[in-house]
């Protein structure tokens, strides 16, 4: 009798560890960004041992294909990181998280209730922001008091933002750029149209055309192939591939300004010797920033949607909002005081960490359609024969508008 | 069972795994991919039946379709000539006995098996309009107006053409060598006896005996340059906007960034119609000029 009851015993045990509920985790990211995804799983883990959490991890450039397939074969990880949710819902490979959400009490009031929108879909919730894609404009100090050029505050507006980096930027004895004042990302151009006071669209909500050929929008749009092509202040962006990222220019010193999110911070900080600050963006007519930002959700096919659930609770909760607050590299998209405070507690200055929730409330959101990534896309490519200074801002963006109307109607709504 | 059955199976034994993973991975993918370019399908949602409406879109409507094909002509164009003149004379000097004859083998067939990724990213620094090797030469031979090579259209997809060309130029070469071993020395000596010079025995035994390398050359050379697709990607991204966007590119950013599964397998399926056809006309027009021993 005894015996029966060890060998029981013994079975349970080993039962209940083969019985872990296994879920799988994915996410893109280069290594150096796996740290606080690591930590979550861990503590996760500790507080359910039931659980398991298998971390699957691949490079931007191929995590798509990778995940399409697997939805394809209706094999896709339990919890994604994703981007443009909505058009994901659409095609039915999201759970509606809203149930869940009502069931325990999630606390969904403390997200940036613009950006959660972003995750929305016919007014069901699919999914939570893991961060805001804030753009802030960073700056060299050294280089700046080198050229004697007072640092960005407030009161910069284009003018200023311009007359600056003229004087950041030196030139060799046979005209080639040495230092240059400023570094433009190649899909930042939105900024500049908004800044201006521009529309891409004529509404973010139910686009009917594109209005991207607008003075505003030209305006805009030429002000960057000035600082190009006229004053020469920053790289050709159609070259900026071969310089090295435009945070690689920035971290050694070869560039003054970079306008970047606080995801490139940690690799500024592998330059012991550079000595950088962070400043709110240039106004023209307004201020502006970006609104929106990757995420993660739930599969709707998953198998064990119930762990999955207990997961993300503990991920786009408080505490896993915390650990990627505290890595410095997110603003977290839910605002509590304590991830007010793990991310303000991060180089450079509580200050300056300060400015990227207030450069967030300026947020403006993309157009809500179907397509928006493929059309933003295409704008892009057609806006290097500006750059390159092969067609004018007019004729090119013209052109553009009337294909991305074509592209609206085509794409239709959701 | 008797010992000619006994090897036929052997042999079926011994082909077998080739075989499966080629009825797999190869004739059937291209057999479904034919089925797909009647389809809209993103992967996700249900497949549905369009006809011929991919083709027709892309024939009649597509401008991006229109501007990477001729690009893709371009290239073509650019490359293949380059590299069966390029190829033959070095072909020519690297027969003879010249000095360092191994080092210069070595060196023009090395590029051919570099990775096209490592390569890529050299010659991105190559091409640098500011402070690279080729500009900083081409203004110490006196160039005022250099190009910005990988960010001007014009240039770009030169720039390209360049490195291809310097990537396969050995490939050509290595084919263009075996060929001109394989010619009976006897008959250079007969025309020498005859009084030929050196230009004349080029000109009529060195390039008939020849023409059967150079149409292979050629073939390969013209079904190759067709898909280019690597050089691009790593170099330029298929810009400055769609500069330097391909056939092959356009495929992959429709399956794999748009995921529109049956365009893309459309665009693939008119390639192929495109390389079959050029492959078939060089067929047909070889007996006019190759000349087969």
């Amino acid at each position: 009798m005894k015996r029966l009851l060890v060998f029981l015993l013994v079975l349970a045990t080993v039962s209940a560890v083969f019985s872990a509920t296994k879920i799988r985790f994915s996410f893109w990211g280069e290594p150096s960004e796996l740290p606080p995804y690591q930590e979550i799983v861990k503590q996760f883990q500790a507080e359910n041992p039931d659980i398991q959490v298998e971390i699957i991890n691949y490079p931007w450039s191929t995590y798509f294909d990778k995940i399409q397939a697997m939805m394809a074969a209706e094999d896709a990880p339990d919890v994604m990181f994703l981007h443009t949710i909505p058009s994901w819902a659409t095609k039915g490979v999201l759970e509606d998280l809203t149930p869940y959400i009502e069931k325990t009490k999630f606390p969904v009031e403390a997200y940036n209730q613009e950006l959660l929108s972003t995750f929305m879909y016919k007014g069901r919730i699919y999914g939570f922001p893991r961060d805001n894609d804030t753009t802030v404009l960073f700056y060299n100090k050294t280089l700046f008091d080198e050229a004697g050029v007072p640092y960005p505050d407030y009161s910069w507006d284009w003018q200023k933002f311009l007359d600056s980096a003229r004087k950041l930027t030196k030139v060799d004895s046979r005209g080639r750029v040495t230092q240059w004042g400023v570094v433009l990302e190649r899909n930042k151009w939105h900024l500049w149209i908004h800044m201006n006071g521009g529309r891409i669209v004529d509404d973010y909500e139910a686009p009917t055309k594109c209005t991207l050929n607008e003075r505003a929008a030209v305006e805009a749009i030429e002000f960057i192939a000035d600082m190009i092509l006229s004053y020469k202040v920053t790289p050709s962006i159609a070259e900026l591939a071969q310089l090295g990222s435009a945070a690689e220019l920035f971290t050694t010193g070869r560039v003054a300004m970079v306008l970047s999110n606080a995801a490139q911070i940690s690799s500024f900080l592998t330059n012991k010797n550079l000595k950088f600050g962070v400043a709110p963006l240039p106004y023209k007519v307004t201020r502006t920033n970006t609104l929106g930002g990757a995420g993660f959700v739930m599969y709707s096919k998953s198998k064990n949607k119930d762990a999955a659930w207990k997961f993300m609770q503990f991920l786009c909760g408080p505490k896993g909002q915390s650990i990627f607050a505290k890595s410095g590299d997110a603003v977290p998209a839910m605002r509590t005081p304590e991830t007010v405070k793990a991310f303000v507690s991060n180089p450079p200055s509580e200050q300056e960490r300060l400015i990227f929730f207030t450069e967030t409330s300026f947020g403006v959101k993309f157009p809500n359609i179907p397509g928006w990534w493929e059309i933003f896309d295409y704008v892009t490519r057609e806006l290097d024969y500006v750059w390159t200074g092969q067609k004018s801002a007019v004729e090119v963006l013209e052109y553009v508008s009337s294909e991305v109307t074509k592209m609206i109607s085509k794409f239709g709504t959701w | 069972m008797t010992l000619k059955g006994k090897e036929t199976a052997a042999a079926w034994f011994f082909l077998l795994p080739g075989f499966i993973g080629f009825c797999i991975f190869v004739f059937g993918a291209v057999v479904i991919s034919l089925g797909l370019s009647f389809l809209e399908w993103d992967m996700l949602t249900q497949p549905k039946f369009v006809g011929l409406q991919n083709y027709l879109r892309l024939i009649t409507q597509d401008k991006t379709f229109h501007l990477v094909l001729k690009n893709t002509v371009i290239f073509v164009l650019g490359t293949v000539p380059a590299r069966l003149f390029l190829g033959l004379i070095f072909a020519l000097a690297l027969v003879r006995n010249i000095p360092a004859r191994a080092f210069f083998r070595a060196a023009i067939f090395l590029p051919v098996i570099i990775p096209t990724v490592a390569a890529a990213m050299v010659f991105r620094w190559i091409f640098n309009a500011d402070f690279g090797l080729l500009n900083e030469f081409l203004y110490n031979v006196g160039i005022s107006n250099l190009p910005r090579w990988l960010s001007q259209p014009k240039w770009a997809l030169m720039a390209i053409i360049i490195l291809s060309v310097w990537k396969d130029v050995g490939f050509s070469t290595v084919l263009f060598m075996a060929g001109l071993q394989g010619i009976p020395s006897s008959l250079y000596e007969a025309a020498w006896l005859d009084g030929a010079n050196r230009w004349k025995s080029f000109v009529h035994i060195t390039l008939p005996l020849l023409s059967p390398t150079t149409f292979f050359v050629i073939v390969i050379n013209v079904i190759s340059s067709f898909q280019i697709f690597d050089q691009a990607y790593v170099l330029t991204g298929g810009g400055p906007g769609n500069a330097t966007n391909t056939i092959v590119y356009y495929i992959y950013n429709n399956a794999f960034q748009w995921f529109r599964m049956g365009y893309a397998s459309a665009v693939a399926w008119l390639l192929f119609a495109i390389i079959f056809i050029a492959t078939f006309i060089q067929f047909r027009y070889q007996k006019k000029w190759v000349y087969y021993e």
